[in-house]
C-alpha cells in the first residue's frame, strides 16, 4: 500500500521545566498560566505594560520566552514562584527578601531569568540604559 | 470587584472539604473573601467547652498581605484585646504568602492553648495573668462560660 500524505499539521505543547510543584507558592496556580494579576501576557500586567520594549529582550534571553511574567522564577533554595507574585512579595517591607516558602533570602538559582528578573525589579539593566540613550535623555 | 483568585477559590474548597478539627470557616455569600469562623477552645485550656467566633477578612492585596482575624466573641485572653484584635507574630511581621487561611486558624486555636503574657496585646490581662496566673485563669474560664457557650 502505498500513502500519500496530502498535508499535515504539526501540533506542540510546552511547560516550564521547574523542579518540584507545578505551581507558584504564592498563588497557587500552574507556571503555564499566568499569574492572577496578568490575564494575557503583556497586556493586563502593569509590570510587563511598562517593559513592553523589554520584549525582544526576553525573547532572545529565555527560550520560550513569552512574557516576563510568564517565567517563573527558580530560587536557589529550589522553591518556584511566577516571576510576578515573587517580586510583588519581594516589594513588601513584611518579606524581608526572605524566600515565602523557606525564609531563606531570595536569590534566583536560573541566570538566564536573572536578567528578567533585574529588569523586571527596575534595578539599571544594560538595556534600560540603552533606551534611554535611544530617547535622547541627557544625563 | 474583580474576580475571586484561583487561590481563594482552591483555599475555601480545601476548607470544607478537608475541614480542620474544631475549626469551621464559612465563607459569606455576598462576599467570598469575607468568612465566618468558629474555632471550638482547646482541651486542657482555659477555654475547652467554649465555642469563639471569628471573622475572618482577605484583603485585596491577599496573598501578599496577611489575612484579617478577629474575635467576635468575648475572650479573656493576654494576647486578644477588648476588640478581639489578635497579637500574633505571622499575622503582622513574620506573615509568608506561604501560609494560608488554614494556617492562620491552627496558629490562633494554639494561642487559645498557650497564652503568651509577655508579649501582650492586652495589657491589663498580661499583668493580671504575670501577677495571678490561677486567677486570671479562672476570670478567662468564666468568660468562657459566659460569653463562648450556647444558652
Ligand atoms: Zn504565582
Ligand atoms: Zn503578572
Ligand atoms: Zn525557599
Amino acid at each position: 500500500m502505498k500513502v500519500t500524505i496530502q498535508n499535515w499539521h504539526s501540533i506542540f505543547a510546552w511547560h516550564w521545566d521547574v523542579p518540584g510543584d507545578e505551581v507558584c507558592g504564592i498563588c497557587r496556580v500552574a507556571f503555564d498560566g499566568t499569574c492572577p494579576v496578568c490575564k494575557f501576557p503583556g497586556d493586563q500586567c502593569p509590570i510587563g505594560k511598562f517593559f513592553d520594549c523589554l520584549f525582544c529582550f526576553v525573547i532572545l534571553r529565555s527560550h520560550v520566552g513569552h512574557v516576563l511574567t510568564f517565567c517563573p522564577a527558580i530560587g536557589s533554595c529550589h522553591h518556584s514562584f511566577h516571576m510576578h507574585c515573587i517580586l510583588k512579595w519581594l516589594d513588601t517591607d513584611t518579606s524581608k527578601g526572605l524566600c515565602p516558602m523557606c525564609r531563606q533570602i531570595f536569590t534566583l538559582e536560573n541566570s538566564n531569568n536573572k536578567e528578567v528578573f533585574e529588569a523586571l525589579s527596575g534595578r539599571p539593566s544594560p538595556l534600560e540604559e540603552g533606551i534611554l540613550e535611544q530617547e535622547g535623555t541627557p544625563v | 470587584m474583580s474576580q475571586l483568585p484561583k487561590r481563594i477559590i482552591k483555599e475555601s474548597q480545601r476548607l470544607i472539604s478537608d475541614p480542620v478539627p474544631g475549626i469551621t470557616a464559612v465563607p459569606h455569600e455576598d462576599n467570598l473573601r469575607y468568612f465566618q469562623v468558629t474555632i471550638q477552645g482547646p482541651k486542657e485550656s482555659p477555654y475547652q467547652d467554649g465555642l469563639f467566633k471569628l471573622e475572618l477578612y482577605l484583603p485585596d492585596d491577599y496573598p501578599m498581605v496577611a489575612p484579617k482575624v478577629r474575635f467576635l466573641t468575648k475572650i479573656y485572653h493576654p494576647n486578644i484585646d477588648r476588640l478581639g484584635r489578635i497579637c500574633l507574630d505571622v499575622l503582622k511581621k513574620n506573615w509568608s504568602p506561604a501560609l494560608q487561611i488554614r494556617t492562620i486558624l491552627l496558629s490562633i486555636q494554639a494561642l487559645l492553648s498557650a497564652p503568651n503574657p509577655d508579649d501582650p496585646l492586652s495589657n491589663e490581662v498580661a499583668e493580671h495573668w504575670k501577677r495571678d496566673e490561677q486567677d486570671a485563669i479562672a476570670t478567662a474560664k468564666e468568660y468562657t462560660k459566659l460569653y463562648a457557650t450556647e444558652q
